[in-house]
């Protein structure tokens, strides 16, 4: 493949992953939690509280959002502005990375395809709650190192540094995929260059300290507003971490979801929401994609046994990421929802695009194979889809589904027919 | 010359601007504190409010911001309204952002004085001593949600905002507000406190008495002892002056 038709390819994913987000947006009512979010987002930058909806979480959202409201208004495209541009320009990204990592268009292209149409990150690309930031600014981060380590322009590793203090301060979980990085830059660094301390200084200040940096910026309203000193955001970090050690949600019906992480790519998962439109109920109901989300450790075991082979430091680099990001997950004994499995997600994608195109290469007709394969991914998504955008409560061939989900003292109130 | 490498001046920069930064934060957060000077060490005055609306009204209107506040008294003043935030939001589009603070101002009272204080940043950490027998009686069953402190106090937050529940005197190396409510001051620890405002060490910025005349709570025979402390000779000798606040506390008699 081309370069030239390669970009034409990630152009194309991406306007179809720009699409599926906004399509219908404008008319679906807002969740709860956009609604406490903005509450929380004046809260914060108006009065140095840190609001009710996800306090124990880092506050880069409440600035977001605090901007996107105040410039766009308090509409569907104020409130979603950021989770949709984040959600939309992780699609050409996580091509970036995928590419860097792979050296082929096609696990690029792939990667990207899945990312798009999948109906956990659609669903909350189009609400307000930060969990499109986590893989964008992810991802962006290991873009960075990728291409640092490719050029050895410090620039590239000031910018990765700037790009996970941002996630940083979306949700503490990018601490993992940054330290991944870290480590794998400086095992890069020692095999393979002579100049181990100034580069090792460089990598280990930039992935410190300027993540630091942007993770502090995001509590100067919060600073100034209160007369808080560095001592007290150290206390205040102490009760966010107790609180997110043990956080079990203030919805009971969050634990009828699947809330532990070591599901998520054993079995379909799913997410609901659920509003009011007038007098009609709104279902947002995300459910995994199983063709793309099961393959996650069968390919996860064919990357380790390739990168064993091979000795390549990439796909060493490709294992260390999605484990560093999953495995903390699993081991966590409170509940995790799906929405905290976009942190992941991208990672395993990056690791089934792969197999795909290394499992299909082999084989007389691959390329007829991988066909088939993403075509069963679209043709499974546009169901999942229609029930990730709230279409699926009113469609009968989709109701049985959703009712799946009701909250259990609704079934006991008003037993099915 | 031996040419220094650009990792190195990279290196260098990122962590001096790192530390001159989180220095920064530090200075700008600890200058948005306010409204304690002069100190009671310098001022040497309690100031009387007769109810705890007045009490608000008045660190209000002394623009008080950001300090470690100790109540000193039975009760805890901290029940939430029934929308707990300073904006509401509707519930559909398009949303509109209401502040809701002056709602909240215009029912300060004894149930809520203290909740206020801490969400609108007059007080950035709530230090409470109760008289031992109430802290006994609240805490009987447990600590619940609380955790406990070293000293056998209670710690508690409310999204971050951290109270903490003792019998003493808290351990604060910074200048604090002191209040002590008439229902802590009829009690033996309550006197002797008094009595030792002149002799404390630590520091004290504004220190105010509260006979808390809108608390039903609070009997008269409390309020009366309360002003005999204050009205006493010892105090009177260590050249300490009462200033009563006016109602809904807008300045000093």
């Amino acid at each position: 493949m081309s370069i030239r038709n390669y970009y034409i390819f990630v152009a194309l994913i991406t306007v179809t992953g720009l699409i599926v987000r906004i399509w219908g947006l404008a008319g679906l009512p807002p969740t709860a939690d956009g609604v406490q979010a903005v509450s929380s987002a004046w809260e914060y930058m108006e009065s140095g509280n840190f609001g009710s909806i996800m306090w124990q979480h880092p506050k880069l959202r409440n600035i977001l959002i605090y901007m996107s409201v105040k410039m766009l208004g308090g509409n569907a495209w104020g409130l979603n502005f950021w989770s949709l541009a984040f959600g939309v320009l992780a699609v050409p990204l996580i091509a970036a990375v995928t590419y860097r990592l792979t050296g082929t268009f096609s696990a690029a292209l792939i990667a990207a395809l899945f990312l798009a149409v999948d109906p956990i990150h659609i669903d909350f690309s189009r609400q307000a709650i930060q969990e499109t930031y986590i893989p964008f600014f992810s991802l962006l981060g290991i873009y960075g190192v990728l291409r640092y380590s490719d050029s050895a322009k410090n620039s590239f590793l000031v910018a990765a540094g700037a790009a996970f203090g941002c996630g940083l301060a979306a949700k503490w979980h990018v601490l993992f995929p940054l330290a991944a990085a870290m480590v794998y830059l400086i095992i890069l660094n020692r095999m393979n260059r002579g100049r181990l301390l100034p580069d090792v200084l460089l990598i280990t200040v930039s992935l410190t300290l300027i993540p630091a940096a942007v993770y502090l910026l995001t509590y100067l309203p919060w600073i100034l507003h209160g007369g808080n000193s560095l001592e007290d955001l150290v206390d205040v970090h102490r009760l966010m971490a107790a609180e997110n050690l043990v956080h079990a949600g203030f919805n009971p019906y969050l634990m009828e979801n699947d809330s532990w992480a070591y599901l998520w790519f054993i079995k379909p998962v799913a997410f609901a929401d659920f509003m009011m439109q007038g007098s009609s109920p709104v279902v947002l109901l995300a459910i995994s994609n199983p063709f793309v989300w099961l393959a996650t450790l069968p390919a996860l075991v064919l990357v380790i046994r390739d990168a064993w082979c091979t000795r390549d430091n990439r796909l060493f680099f490709m294992v260390a990421l999605f484990c560093c990001s999953y495995l903390p997950l699993v081991m966590l004994r409170r509940p995790i929802w799906v929405n905290s499995a976009l942190a992941v997600a991208p990672l395993a994608f990056i690791l089934t695009a792969r197999a795909a195109v290394k499992i299909t290469e082999r084989l007389r007709r691959g390329k007829v194979y991988l066909t088939i394969y993403i075509a069963a991914v679209v043709l499974c998504t546009v169901p999942l889809y229609l029930l990730a955008i709230g279409r699926g409560y009113h469609n009968p061939l989709l109701h049985p589904v959703v009712e799946l989900y009701r909250p259990a003292n609704e079934r006991e109130r008003m037993p099915l027919p | 010359m031996k040419r220094i490498r650009p990792e190195y001046v990279l290196v260098l920069l990122i962590a001096v601007g790192f530390v001159a930064g989180c220095i920064l934060l530090d200075v700008l957060g600890k200058s948005g504190r306010s409204g304690i000077t002069p100190s009671f060490q310098d001022n040497r005055t309690i100031y009387l409010a007769r109810s705890t609306s007045d009490l608000y009204h008045f660190w209000r209107h002394k623009g008080i911001k950001g300090m470690v506040m100790v109540h000193a008294g039975r009760y805890l003043h901290y029940e939430a309204p029934p929308n707990p935030s300073d904006y509401a939001v509707t519930d559909g589009y398009p949303l509109v952002v209401t502040p809701l603070r002056h709602e909240h101002e215009n029912n300060i009272g004894y149930r809520n004085f203290l909740w206020n204080a801490l969400h609108v940043q007059v007080a950035r950490k709530l230090y409470y001593l109760l008289p031992p027998e109430a802290f006994q009686e609240r805490f009987a069953d447990g600590a619940g949600e609380a955790e406990k402190t070293g000293d056998g106090g209670m710690r508690t937050h409310d999204l971050g905002k951290q109270r903490i529940i003792g019998t003493s005197f808290p351990a604060v190396t910074e200048p604090v507000v002191l209040n002590m409510d008439a229902s802590f001051l009829a009690s033996l620890s309550g006197a002797a406190i008094l009595g030792g405002l002149s002799d404390r060490a630590a520091p004290l910025g504004l220190v105010s008495v509260c006979l808390a005349e809108d608390n039903p709570d609070v009997t008269s025979v409390e309020r009366a002892r309360t002003l005999e402390l204050l009205n006493s000779a010892p105090l009177a000798a260590a050249g300490i002056r009462i200033v009563e606040i006016p109602s809904a506390g807008k300045g000093e008699q």
